[in-house]
């Protein structure tokens, strides 16, 4: 009974997946096959087309990282330090601003579309990494301040107090002291920042034109050319996306838990 | 190199954020915004790379920035309405060019009579109509795409039809008779995209009605109209067109051509191209185009045909190389070569080109389809709109939801107030 | 000072561009015009047109089933994976993959199993003899179909909430329930629902929030379409920013979002406040 539910959960979590990855592997002819072959003699022909066809995806790849990496450092370096703050000092104007924080991430990101692009212009960012960078980071960096917050308070005060009376500053406090104990925090943080970086599509997609446009762009537009859908070809891409953010999620899920406890959740 | 740039870029953040810097664009480099297809038309095929003389005579590089249809538009007006943009060309289609967004571009009439392109009288006026505001000509044509009628040969033999249909009556004859299962695949005689209306407006023209003439009249509660939407309800609940077509796109329409799972549509000449591209579809070789049939006055469908235009934004700071590019891709040769290349050729003259002729296997009849083309709907600030509705209410009879002359109607006293008119 | 770098990247890119927003709902604004006060005139032609109130509605209906749905299955989830259980840290492991999924690639795999004809759900509903179903040509059967992709794709995250919340139930006391002799529903309503409450209405606020932009899950299965049956808010927004230009009406659209998630979000806020700055 237990053994069924947890087989059906699987199942309806991993079978999407599963079906793409597969067919990834299945020859043109054979991805709308009636009815659908569960067996068939695999090949890379799907991968060779999109090494050699689009040129465009990979360096969707080479962007998404960047932007990704960029945004995970930003949202840590700014969270860890407002966090830090957070966890430490009282006083009513700082914590009405820790709320507002959270109370700006109630705000719907698809509104600031309109007002962003002219100036986003003006700044000369658009299809700049940049500026999916500091997107991304101002999207995260509450629900972040709020995890680190968290984790930051949950440590002792007597090694602070101990590092501060040997002459310790306070950044060397926090980088020393306090980051080395709050790791588990900072994984968390940096998971949720670089998932949802490395798959953002409505920004990414706005905001970017050749230079900086993602991977998920690349996938989208593989979607809807006049020259007719791969399907094959487009799972590929899928497939190759997905890989290394899914291996990040799968080994590191506990970090996720803990975040989610840790953010905002358990009050 | 990506790494170093994003880096270097991260690192400035703050800065840059602050100093607001404009990024300086190299000298020697012009940007065009466009739809992929033209820059393929533009740089690769038999044709050869048409700006490739250009280039080297001003010593200048092409920078291309491409997109989808509705990108490349909406991507135009926003650096257009910018203080100081970064693209030098951009690719307008008729439908999205309005009125109201003539005041960021160049009026090109100006500069053709500064430095005229040879043989400017051969472009169609229509053509040129569909790019032009009052006495503005916003974009010169580039491209036409115009509709003809696609079908698999291979299904019309197993089903006994001997060729193209010749009539409106015939044509419907032989969608209900393509309708039928093989290898246990459903096969639909008839599908289109449900974008726009584009396709929907090919009907529409063959029972003798239309949805806002040319002088803006809103006809689309006349007869003509109702008839056609009575037929595609008939069609659709019969399952001669797919039950998804209310949500089909172009990319769904050549999937389904591709793959043998439908026998017709109306869609432009090129496409054919792709339904018969060995590498991508299923029946290679075995799709033919013909202009559409005889419309019920016995007269030939108006085929639908948009036009590509070229513009020059106000803001960019290199007008006068730029217009010498279009100038340079308006030539009666690069019209030539572009059409090698697979493109619609704008001047009429570029047909009789044997080059073309042996390039475009169906050069003869996409010039005679061009004869009796028409656009969509005439450009007018509300023209996405309007056209939105009309998709609305049509699928909307589709789906039973409202009887044809009930939808039409309702859409005809939505879409009046929209008139530039009114 | 510490807490500015974080303060001024919400400021700049979300607070500033929200009033402007407020702003340009009140102005007639397209490309190379210049905004010009209309008054309430924007949100008079939201609300004459029935394409918003459809979509709003369709949100509304949306937002319920996709929260509702989604805390249902995470639950019976987190009970189910609550029991020792041997390869526990695979199995969730496992049930978090969607999550690492980019929206573009969820919808392409999704539309390919819905494909009708040759898709793989249709094929099975034919063999078992039930004949297709057009998901994505009726109103109901699509935002049906919308909803279970947005269900498939953040079930991990109101599951990590709830798991998490479901493991800090201590265990003396639901030994405790057990020796006073309460059936497991009992135990569950109890003490299991007791414990868990605030993470369940924590997930339930999230959701709320999270639904309520709901984008990519309608724009890239049917566009809104057919007949503009299925759009959603933000859906309408979309339009009416990138074609029809008419930014005054979106920003208005906006605003009516804007305010929406606020409400939602109020009671949390409010009790936030309560404890951090009045309790301070």
């Amino acid at each position: 009974m237990r053994w069924a539910g947890v087989a059906l959960a699987l199942l309806w979590s991993l079978g999407p997946i599963l079906l793409v990855v597969g067919s990834s592997f299945k020859q043109a002819r054979d991805i709308f096959a009636t009815p659908p072959s569960l067996w068939f003699a695999p090949t890379l022909d799907n991968y060779r087309a999109l090494w050699a066809g689009q040129p465009a995806f990979f360096h969707g790849l080479a962007s998404s990282l960047v932007i990704t990496i960029g945004a995970t450092l930003l949202t840590l370096v700014v969270s860890c330090s407002a966090g830090y703050v957070y966890a430490r000092h009282q006083g009513k104007l700082l914590q009405t601003s820790a709320l507002m924080m959270l109370a700006l991430r109630m705000l719907p990101p698809i509104i600031v579309i309109i007002p962003l692009f002219p100036a986003v212009n003006v700044l000369g960012l658009n299809d700049t990494h940049l500026l999916l960078v500091l997107l991304y980071a101002a999207f995260y960096v509450s629900i972040a301040t709020w995890i680190m917050r968290a984790f930051i308070a949950a440590l002792p005060r007597e090694l602070e107090e101990a590092a501060e009376v040997d002459g310790a500053g306070m950044l060397r406090i926090i980088t020393q002291v306090v980051l080395p104990l709050a790791v588990q925090g900072m994984v968390a943080v940096a998971i949720f920042v670089v998932v949802f970086a490395w798959n953002e599509f409505v920004f990414a997609l706005v905001f970017t034109t050749t230079l900086a446009k993602t991977a998920p762009v690349s996938i989208a537009e593989m979607l809807s050319t006049v020259e007719g859908v791969q399907w094959g070809v487009v799972f590929a891409a899928a497939t190759v996306q997905l890989v290394p953010v899914l291996a990040i999620v799968l080994l590191l899920q506990r970090y996720l838990v803990a975040g989610l406890t840790a953010g905002g959740v358990k009050e | 190199m990506l790494t170093r740039r994003g880096i270097l870029r991260a690192g400035a953040a703050t800065t840059a954020m602050l100093a607001a810097p404009h990024i300086g664009r190299a000298a020697g480099k012009l940007s065009i915004s466009c739809h992929a297809v033209h820059k393929k038309v533009i740089t690769t095929g038999p044709g050869g790379d048409i700006t490739e003389e250009w280039r080297k005579a001003n010593g200048v590089e092409i920078e291309w920035l491409t997109f989808g249809v509705t990108a490349a538009n909406e991507r135009a007006f926003q650096e257009a309405s910018l203080g100081e943009g970064h693209l030098d060309v951009t690719f307008l289609l008729d439908r999205f060019d309005g009125p109201q967004f003539a005041t960021l571009f160049e009026d090109l009439g100006t500069w053709n009579a500064k430095t005229p392109i040879p043989d400017y009288a051969e472009f169609p006026q229509g053509m040129l109509d569909a790019h032009r505001f009052g006495s503005k000509q916003v974009g010169i044509p580039f491209r036409h795409a115009t509709h003809g009628l696609h079908m698999n040969r291979t299904f019309m033999k197993e089903r006994g039809i001997a060729g193209p249909p010749k009539t409106l009556d015939e044509a419907v004859a032989d969608f209900r008779k393509l309708s039928f299962t093989r290898d246990g695949t459903k096969v639909y005689g008839l599908v289109f995209d449900m974008e726009d209306p584009s396709c929907a407006m090919d009907w529409v023209r063959a029972y003798g009605g239309d949805f806002i003439t040319h002088d803006y009249k809103v006809v689309v509660d006349q007869p003509g109209a109702v008839k056609a939407m009575t037929t595609l309800h008939a069609l659709f609940h019969e399952g001669v067109i797919p039950r998804n077509v209310v949500n089909m796109k172009t990319e769904d329409v050549i999937t389904f051509m591709q793959q043998g799972r439908a026998a017709m549509t109306d869609q432009p000449f090129t496409r054919t191209f792709n339904y018969n591209d060995p590498k991508a579809s299923k029946f290679p070789g075995q799709f033919e185009v013909t202009p559409l049939p005889l419309g019920v006055d016995g007269q030939p469908i108006p085929a639908k045909t948009s036009v590509w235009g070229m513009a020059l934004p106000r803001n960019t700071s290199q007008k006068a190389l730029a217009w010498s590019l279009v100038r340079h891709l308006s030539l009666p040769e690069s019209t030539i070569r572009a059409a090698m290349n697979g493109n619609g050729p704008v001047r009429p003259s570029a047909y009789k080109d044997p080059r073309v002729i042996k390039s475009l296997p169906y050069a003869a009849q996409e010039a005679e389809a061009l004869k009796h083309a028409r656009l969509v709907v005439p450009g007018f600030a509300n023209a996405a709109k309007a056209m939105d509705m009309f998709i609305e209410a049509m699928g909307a009879v589709l789906l039973d939801a409202k009887q044809p002359q009930a939808a039409m109607t309702e859409l005809a006293a939505r879409v009046r107030p929209l008139l530039p008119s009114a | 000072m510490m807490v500015a770098p974080a303060l001024s990247l919400l400021l700049v890119f979300l607070l500033l561009p929200s009033i402007y927003v407020g702003w340009l709902s009140f102005q007639a604004s397209t490309y190379g015009q210049h905004a010009r006060f209309v008054g309430w005139a924007n949100y008079a032609t939201i609300f004459a047109d029935p394409v918003f109130w459809r979509a709003l509605g369709n949100t509304l209906v949306l937002v319920q089933v996709v929260v509702y749905g989604e805390l249902l299955l995470a639950l019976l989830l987190a009970l189910l994976l609550a029991a020792p259980l041997r390869g526990k840290a695979l199995i969730i492991a496992l049930l978090l993959a969607p999550y690492a999924i980019t929206e573009t690639s969820a919808m392409a795999m999704w539309r390919y199993m819905l494909e009708p004809d040759v898709g793989l759900i249709n094929q099975a509903l034919v063999g078992i003899g039930l004949g297709q179903i057009d998901w994505v040509t009726q109103r109901w059967t699509a935002l049906t179909v919308a909803g279970l992709i947005a269900v498939w794709h953040h079930l991990p995250f109101s599951f990590l909430i709830i798991y998490s919340a479901v493991t800090t139930v201590p265990r003396e006391l639901m030994e405790a329930a057990e020796i006073d002799g309460a059936r497991p529903w009992q135990r569950f309503r109890h003490v299991t629902l007791w414990v868990i409450m605030p993470a369940l209405l924590v997930a339930v606020l999230f959701r709320t929030i999270f639904a309520v932009r709901l984008f990519s899950e309608i724009w890239l299965l049917t566009g809104g379409g057919p007949a503009r049956l299925t759009e959603v808010l933000s859906v309408y927004l979309y339009r009416e920013t990138f074609k029809y230009h008419e930014f005054g009406v979106a920003s208005a659209t906006g605003s009516i979002m804007l305010l929406l998630s606020l409400l939602v979000a109020l009671p949390y806020l409010w009790r936030l406040y309560y404890r951090l700055v009045r309790g301070a």
